[in-house]
């Protein structure tokens, strides 16, 4: 029973430096900062989470550099700051905690603004408008949504997005497979583990541009989506920078040109009639 | 500012015991699956037969070599692409019991080259068969010999099942992200499941201990260390 005491006591040891860890981790983030705007300039590097796996956004490219629309848009906000531009790969969840923890200064991930999050962190006003899709493989049984809706019927997506919520609305009986990346549901799918991947509308149509004969998607499109520049929450001045940074690119014909770049097609409207 | 709050994450703790027990029942079953593929691993790499005893040390070469995740995603993503349709939680199951089976190899054939050859003559000049002389003489002394690496071994079973989660299996890690995910508190999912790891390690390490003491008191006193 020697043995057995030890490791009792090896366990609440761990217990309290595993405690001990969480407290100063959580103590060092409440350390007040000034405003982000100021850190950045004064810094001279701009500290942007990202995504991996999720072109034509954001992915990494052969070199472990990301590279995408996304990216091409960060580094034009970095140039125009004149600062460096930092690049931190994080999943789809981490593009809160980044912000949270004041890791990052912003964000540019295929990010949707919703009200959910922005209680924690804020957002821009939108670069780019987004809906979802189901995607199926050609030659799939799978007709509409509402015979998607089947627990017999698997559905993939990226854990921590928004893809969360639209399947829970949209097919509440079918399983649900969470995974890391966009790139892991969209291979789950191709292989036949999952019958259909709940996706990014656009990333949608530049995934049907190159492998439109393989795939084809559900009828109707499942949400709408603002995707925003992420920013941690409660600093005005950082937001103005942002913002005006947005409006420029979007009626600049910058965002135009970038998105046309990358996706393929032209960039669809952004302001949306009610 | 970050306010570190546990209580953020109550709402979301319906689901965790049903992840508790996946992971416990994924960890319980591939820590029985890997200590019968390290038995038969380290019966084939003492063989005496040159084919066994090379298959017994490609399979430990190879398995020991390849990051859990990469076999993970291999046997999820890559048979399914050859039509063989594994689901998430078999897939992780196999996965984790060829990684640890090659561990639990490399355990099990220490434990059998610590026991002198002339215990294995005696045995034949007593008149055991095989079966006999592993059942009476070799098991109980490499089971006493391979305890306390075993159980290193079954913690780091517990701890790599988290891995499951890059595949969609509903356990600890995954409730972790999906908790985070529906509460924005990331931080505590993180701390709270750090916590989950270190009891469910130390609950199935005092299973492992309890078990030992009972299984050693019943051998002969001889043979007690």
């Amino acid at each position: 029973m020697k043995v057995m005491r030890r490791s009792v006591l090896a366990t609440v040891a761990t217990g309290l430096f595993v405690g001990l860890v969480a407290l100063s981790s959580a103590a060092e983030a409440q350390q007040p900062q000034g405003g982000v705007l100021s850190d950045v300039l004064k810094r001279g590097t701009i500290r942007i989470a990202t995504i991996g796996g999720n072109p034509p956004y954001s992915s990494l490219g052969t070199d472990g550099k990301p590279v995408g629309y996304d990216i091409d848009v960060a580094n034009m906000l970095a140039e125009q700051l004149k600062v460096k531009a930092e690049f931190i790969v994080v999943d789809v969840p981490g593009r809160i905690t980044a912000l949270q923890t004041k890791r990052a200064d912003v964000t540019f991930a295929n990010f949707t603004a919703n009200v959910e999050r922005s209680k924690v962190i804020a957002f821009t006003d939108p670069y780019v408008v987004v809906g979802s899709i189901y995607m199926v493989k050609k030659d799939s049984p799978l007709q509409s949504v509402e015979q998607l809706n089947d627990p017999k019927y698997k559905i993939g997506f990226a854990r921590g997005g928004t893809a969360e919520g639209i399947s829970a609305t949209t097919a509440p009986r079918a399983q649900k497979v969470r995974f890391d990346t966009v790139g892991d549901a969209y291979l789950a799918m191709q292989s036949g583990q999952v019958d259909s991947h709940l996706q990014d509308s656009l990333q949608n149509a530049s995934y049907m541009a190159k492998d439109g004969d393989k795939y084809r998607n559900l009828p109707g499109n499942w949400s709408y989506e603002e995707i925003s520049i992420g920013l941690p929450a409660g600093d005005f001045d950082w937001w103005r920078v942002l913002n005006i940074f947005v409006k420029n690119f979007n009626a600049s014909g910058d965002n135009a040109r970038l998105f046309k770049k990358h996706f393929g097609y032209e960039l669809p409207p952004i302001q949306q009639k009610y | 500012m970050y306010e570190f709050n546990l209580a953020g994450l109550l709402p979301y703790t319906g689901p965790l015991p049903g992840a508790v027990l996946s992971t416990l029942w994924l960890s319980a079953l591939a820590i029985l699956l890997s200590i019968l593929v390290g038995m038969l691993g380290a019966l084939c790499r003492v063989s005496a037969s040159l084919i066994l005893r090379f298959a017994g040390a490609a399979y430990v070469e190879v398995l020991r070599n390849i990051p859990l995740l990469v076999v993970i995603y291999l046997i999820f993503f890559g048979l399914a692409q050859v039509g063989l349709r594994v689901d998430g939680f078999n897939s992780a199951l196999i996965a984790l019991t060829l990684n640890a089976g090659a561990y639990m190899t490399e355990i099990f054939r220490g434990g059998l080259l610590a026991i002198p050859r002339g215990q294995y003559e005696a045995a034949r000049s007593q008149g055991m068969t095989g079966l006999q002389l592993y059942r009476y003489v070799v098991f109980p002394q490499v089971f006493r010999i391979i305890y306390a690496p075993l159980g290193n071994l079954i913690i780091g079973i517990v701890i790599s099942s988290s891995l499951a989660s890059v595949i969609g299996v509903e356990e600890v890690t995954t409730w972790m992200r999906r908790a985070g995910d529906e509460t924005f508190r990331y931080m505590e999912a993180f701390f709270a499941v750090g916590v989950i790891y270190v009891l469910l390690a130390q609950a199935i390490n005092i299973g492992r201990i309890v078990t030992g003491n009972w299984l050693l008191s019943k051998a002969p006193v001889g043979a007690r260390r």
